[in-house]
């Protein structure tokens, strides 16, 4: 897998939602593993909650389509939530690790799916989503 | 439209705090049915720190209906607005589809009805609207409640920096 570089996001993101992402091609499938690792100073984490940081749901799609995103080298946005599962909760200090893989088309389209894991093995969600290239 | 909760009502309800607490208003809700909350986007908002001013992200808009969805359960079952002792926590998103996106100076209208009530779980669905321009339509939210001592251990575990197994929702 090739490492890619993270910078900052593109476009208005409510935190940096990947410090690492790696990504290698087999057929016509992207493969993409990411991980973020979970910090109580993140935007918005303060209130959520109040003295008890738990990464929000929501941002677990907002990591996984940072993730393709820089795999695919450009903007994505999320067109559809067909399934999105959250299994168990991260908490600060845990590394969340995300496996996906990314097909292309129709046209613009990327159909994504991805299993999340927390850092003690367990898994934290699973993810069918479309997103569509900038 | 009159105002049924204001922000201040929200915040009293409402677990999540400050910059996260995403409902501005609540102008219409008929308990154990359906709710319309209702959220300013704002470029004063942390997501748009970095200065670009692009559309508003689709997580932190459904959270924004989450949330408000949130409200019209939370106010169904009666809770006293003692928000420091319970979490509120997603638990899946099905069949949701995004169709537009939100600017600065735009305010987003969350029309959101309880499909079901199964002990802590709660089944909600509506839609996302900027005045007669829909956003989003979500089929099915699922969101539990738990109160904030099932992740005590986890919490005395933060402040240590040490790790135990707590129980997991």
């Amino acid at each position: 897998m090739r490492s890619v570089d993270v910078g900052d996001p593109p476009f208005a993101a409510p935190l940096l939602g990947v410090d690492e992402v790696r990504v290698a091609r087999t057929g016509d499938l992207l493969v993409v593993h990411a991980s973020k690792r979970i910090r109580a100073g993140d935007p918005y984490l303060e209130g959520h909650f109040p003295s008890l940081v738990i990464y929000p749901g929501v941002f677990i799609v907002e990591t996984l389509r940072q993730a393709v995103a820089l795999a695919v080298g450009g903007p994505a946005e999320v067109t559809r939530l067909r399934s999105v599962r959250f299994l168990a909760p991260l908490f600060e200090h845990d590394t969340l690790r995300l496996e996906a893989t990314v097909r292309s088309g129709p046209g613009r389209a990327l159909a994504v799916e991805a299993r999340s894991f927390r850092g003690d093995g367990r898994e934290a969600a699973r993810l069918r989503l479309e997103l569509e290239r900038g | 439209m009159p105002t049924v909760l204001d922000h201040a009502a929200i915040r009293s309800l409402l677990p999540q705090g400050h910059p996260i607490a995403l409902v501005d208003r609540v102008i219409a809700l008929d308990p154990g049915v359906s709710i319309v909350g209702l959220k300013a986007v704002t470029g004063s908002e942390p997501c748009y720190r970095s200065g670009d001013a692009g559309a508003y992200p689709v997580s932190l808009m459904l959270e924004s209906f989450g949330q408000t969805a949130a409200i019209l359960w939370l106010v169904s079952l009666g809770s006293s607005p003692v928000r420091d002792d319970r979490v509120l926590m997603l638990t899946a998103i099905r069949d949701c589809t995004i169709e537009g996106r939100a600017l600065p100076g735009d305010v987003l209208r969350h029309e959101a009805r309880l499909d079901q009530v199964i002990g802590d779980n709660v089944f909600v669905a509506g839609e996302i609207l900027v005045d007669d321009r829909r956003l989003a339509t979500v089929g099915s939210m699922m969101a539990v409640m738990r109160p904030r001592t099932v992740f005590s251990e986890r919490a005395d575990a933060q402040d240590t920096g040490s790790r135990s197994e707590g129980e997991t929702p």
